[in-house]
């Protein structure tokens, strides 16, 4: 675009910005603007006041602060406690989906009838385990029915002590 | 445009304990204002704005640890800002039934019936010629005309290159004068 053109497309706009008297709500942003400089580098400080015909209710935005702060304090601790207990529910997942797998391999290869799970591979059931999200309560609902893995809690262990938690959550 | 901290220093501080508050009661400070009208643009509605700054902190508070100083911290909030928004705007859209009409359309309806709104005919007007333009044209021009962001900042935050980012804004001015010629 010439640079011409693009100047005159720019003047036209900002003298219609200038026109409009952007609002600002109640003084907010002079006590805004005397608060963020008093904690501020005032030199590279710059302050927008035009906004475009937007206002906020007054003292909107030392409510807000207020609310991300007290969120924040809160937020944290929360956040661990919440990543614990995926963790636990996530590897615990895993470990059933992979005795599950592991019982469906017996099963096949015990079974001297053909069944409608000859044809399907271990690896299909585990994909289609994984990509229809099967809930938690139907898998402890098969485990409880195959009580003939005994390796269960072997695995479960080991995942807990060995298994990288990134890269559990990573195939999950 | 400028950073207005020492971000260096602000996030050594943020990493350290007992002066994580303070760094993040100076980051507020810096980005809280900036950062409401950025989303503000995007959602117009106030309340859906607030939701989103708000949303917008929280993240950043917990992952400021995390930060690669590779990009600047002002880019990298507003990218988080940006995301916030466009997510929150996508929920909204895909929430509201088609027998309302497109969903810029309500946006520009709520810019007259709303009650945080009170600019006059010229600035409703360029708000709604605003509000056709495709969702990146409207970013890029809200960021150049409203926040002064250089468009190497741009690149930062929307991960679009440059000579992109002058097509975009090109084109959302072409459209905009003409909407202002013609509606």
């Amino acid at each position: 675009m010439p640079a011409l053109e693009e100047n005159r497309q720019e003047n036209l706009l900002r003298k219609m910005n200038e026109q409009g008297g952007f609002t600002t709500p109640d003084n907010y942003f002079d006590a805004m603007k005397s608060s963020i400089i008093a904690k501020t580098s005032g030199d590279k400080l710059t302050i927008y006041d035009h906004q475009g015909g937007f206002v906020v209710p007054e003292l909107f935005f030392e409510t807000q602060k207020n609310k991300i702060l007290s969120k924040s304090t809160t937020s944290r601790a929360h956040k661990i406690s919440l990543s614990y207990n995926q963790i636990i529910l996530r590897v615990s997942s895993i470990a059933a989906m992979i005795t599950i797998v592991g019982f469906l391999f017996l099963f096949e290869n015990s079974s001297k009838s053909p069944d409608f799970t000859a044809n399907i591979s271990n690896e299909e059931i585990f994909n289609h385990l994984v990509k229809n999200d099967v809930s938690e309560d139907l898998i402890c609902e098969l485990l409880n029915r195959n009580k003939t893995n005994k390796n269960e809690n072997d695995i479960e262990k080991y995942l807990y002590d060995n298994a990288d938690e990134d890269l559990l959550m990573d195939n999950l | 445009m400028a950073g207005i901290l020492n971000e260096q220093e602000v996030i050594l501080l943020f990493r350290n304990e007992s002066t994580k508050h303070n760094a993040f009661v100076q980051i507020l400070d810096a980005f809280q204002k900036r950062v409401y009208w950025h989303v503000r643009r995007i959602v117009i509605s106030h309340d859906d704005a607030d939701d989103v700054t708000q949303n917008t902190f929280i993240k950043i508070w917990e992952n400021l640890e995390n930060f690669r100083e590779d990009s600047k911290l002002y880019t990298w909030i507003f990218r988080i800002a940006t995301n916030e928004a466009l997510g929150y705007l996508n929920k909204k859209k895909s929430a509201t039934t088609s027998s309302f009409g497109d969903y810029e359309h309500i946006l520009s309806e709520s810019l007259v019936a709303g009650s945080y709104f009170n600019g006059n005919a010229i600035e409703l007007k360029l708000q709604q010629a605003i509000l056709i333009l495709p969702t990146k044209q409207r970013l890029v021009f809200n960021m150049k005309y409203y926040e002064n962001m250089k468009y190497e900042d741009m690149e930062q935050v929307l991960g679009t290159s440059v000579g992109a980012l002058k097509a975009s804004y090109h084109h959302a001015v072409k459209k905009i004068e003409e909407f202002l010629k013609h509606d």
